[in-house]
């Protein structure tokens, strides 16, 4: 069933490594709300309970700028982000971006 | 997606981390510990019966919202024929899994949510309902398992809420900011939490003014920073956990009813996911109309398909032994029968004595007397029902060995010797082992506080039963003056 973002209450949020948007994924309108609390006042990432795993987190340009600790390919950026947005009900989907999370690992 | 398949339902589970504790340690994956997978099985199959269009009308519901097929577990009842529907769910679920329907509480909770949040935004121009529809649309697109969370851990009963010395006894609002709440608190009983997408969480009780902070209602995902799941356990955890080959147990695949203790510990909650905040003349209301859907359902249907499971056992328990013609075990059997059927024919009058509430809503509620009957007798009735397959099924309900051991050279020859009877020792050790899992188990104090103890029930039908006109009726008939 494809909803549409706006009427539905529905939100997309874009994951950006590097230069690159490297997925979309919908959720629930407040989901970004959700996740930027997480990271900023909890310290953890969704689906991720071990402390220390954030780096650094901010909100940045509307977006959220989150660094991992640790050297980490962009594919294991991604993998990390891909659990943590379906651990807080956001699931790969498409359309234009309300929030964007800009990922990086910590050098 | 409008309806995953079982499949893909374990597939969105091994994507998910919860923070759950279950029998001294911490289960990082559901799937991969014993206990906890049986609930996700059970969870599972109610994917899968959705999946069977033999089971279409039943199981598949259409969206008042989007028109689309959804499970009928995330369905608004608009109509007599949703409510029967929705009963006759809880009696196959229970009969295909003889455990939980753990999308049931849930259920349940979002029908409650759909009257009461309407006739909030209608009372006070809130926009409670446009964000609860919104939600269950979100909820229904990716067809996610939805837990309910009521119960409240209470503290002191003859406390207040706000007077508890610990106030996390009580689910309640820490801070209020301008993208959403924050929420601490326990919630505990919770069936079936930890293998959900979700968990719609209402308020325990009636509130009164100046116990704003623990009117709450809200959707929170699974497995959120901040909530912490504490499985139950228990002898059947423990046998669960540690046996050779779960073969050998009393439901091998979907177990006893696995529930947990929810701590919520500083949790952002989204306004969008916030159906009552402070709002307490609207607690009551809102627990009473779950209350009156899940009574209707958890005492008159669920409990019913167990029912039938026991009384299967016990049929073949009485046949393994050649006493099924014997009259005081048929009169057992005809007893169980009348005790269950008799909770079902609650559920069903409740279901077609529904009606619209509140008026203009568009949600209909089963009908409260013949739901909080359901409930009420079939507390009782289970307990007659358990006993009665403990007494036909024997001593051996309780005493049997290990169905393994019939395999040990040494042993299994003494014991095919004492147990053979008019069936193989195994046949009679396997059903003995089944019925132990009824009599003997968690279903019983389960089935007696599911959906409110029965004191609930018995206030509920104080308040609903007309006993004047019962007994205006008698002096009528008997040419008694009024007074």
């Amino acid at each position: 069933m494809a909803l549409k973002e706006d009427d539905q209450g529905l939100e997309i949020i874009a994951v950006k490594i590097g230069n690159r948007i490297r997925g979309h994924y919908e959720g629930l309108a407040g989901t970004f709300a959700g996740f930027v609390y997480c990271c900023l006042d909890k310290k953890v990432i969704p689906g991720f309970h071990e402390a220390g795993l954030i780096a650094e987190a901010e909100l940045k340009d509307g977006g959220l700028l989150l660094v991992l600790s640790g050297k980490r390919t962009e594919t294991e950026l991604m993998e990390v982000m891909d659990i943590a947005l379906e651990n807080i009900g956001a699931f790969p989907g498409n359309g234009k971006a309300k929030y964007i999370i800009d990922i990086k690992s910590k050098k | 997606m409008a309806l995953k398949n079982a499949k893909e339902y374990l597939d969105s589970m091994k994507k998910l981390s919860p923070r759950v504790y279950c029998g001294g340690k911490w289960v990082k994956n559901l799937l991969n510990n014993k206990v906890t997978r049986s609930m996700v099985m059970a969870n599972a199959e109610m994917y899968a019966l959705a999946e069977d269009p033999k089971n279409k009308e039943i199981m598949v519901a259409t969206s008042h919202l989007t028109g689309e097929p959804i499970n009928r577990n995330l369905n608004v009842a608009r109509n007599i024929h949703d409510l029967d529907m929705r009963q006759e769910m809880a009696l196959l679920t229970s009969q295909t899994v003889g455990t939980c329907n753990y999308r049931c509480v849930g259920c349940d909770a979002l029908n409650s949510l759909a009257a009461t949040t309407w006739e909030m935004d209608r009372d006070l121009g809130t926009k409670y309902n446009e964000n609860f529809n919104k939600w269950l649309k979100y909820a229904q697109a990716n067809d996610l398992a939805v837990s309910g969370a009521i119960t409240d851990a209470k503290g002191d009963r003859k406390k207040r809420p706000s007077e508890q010395e610990e106030p996390d006894t009580f689910v309640h609002l820490v801070e209020k900011r301008q993208d959403g709440i924050v929420v601490r608190g326990i919630k505990v009983s919770q069936s079936g939490a930890i293998g959900s997408h979700e968990t719609l969480v209402l308020p325990g009780g009636a509130l009164r003014e100046g116990e704003e902070a623990f009117a709450l209602a809200f959707a929170v995902q699974n497995s959120v920073p901040g909530l912490t799941y504490i499985c139950q356990y228990n002898a059947y955890s423990a046998e669960r956990e540690f046996c050779e080959e779960e073969s050998e147990l009393g439901n091998p695949i979907y177990g006893q009813r696995e529930t947990s203790t929810m701590v919520f510990d500083n949790v952002f909650i989204p306004w969008e996911r916030v159906f009552l905040c402070g709002e307490t003349k609207y607690c009551g209301r809102m627990v009473t109309r779950f209350a009156k859907a899940h009574r209707m359902n958890c005492g008159g249907a669920c409990k019913v398909g167990f029912a039938d499971l026991i009384i299967g056992g016990t049929l073949l328990a009485a046949e393994y032994i050649g006493v099924e013609k014997v009259p005081h075990i048929q009169e057992k059997i005809i007893d169980m029968v009348r005790l269950s059927e008799t909770s079902h024919a609650c559920a069903i009058a409740a279901a077609m004595k529904g009606r619209e509430e509140p008026k203009g809503s568009g949600v209909f509620l089963p009908d409260d007397l013949f739901g909080n009957a359901a409930k009420l007798n079939i507390a009782h009735g289970f307990w007659e029902i358990i006993k009665n397959a403990g007494d036909i099924g024997g001593g051996l309900v309780v005493t049997a060995p290990k169905l393994k051991d019939l395999e040990d050279p040494e042993v299994g020859p003494m014991l095919k010797k004492a147990f053979s009877a008019a069936a193989p020792a195994d046949k009679r050790l396997k059903v003995a082992k089944f019925l132990q899992h009824w009599a003997a188990g968690l279903h019983g104090p389960g089935t007696w506080h599911g959906a409110g103890a029965p004191q609930t029930q018995r206030f509920m039908i104080s308040v609903l039963t007309n006993f004047d006109a019962k007994k205006k009726m008698a002096k009528k008939i008997m040419g008694m003056k009024e007074e």
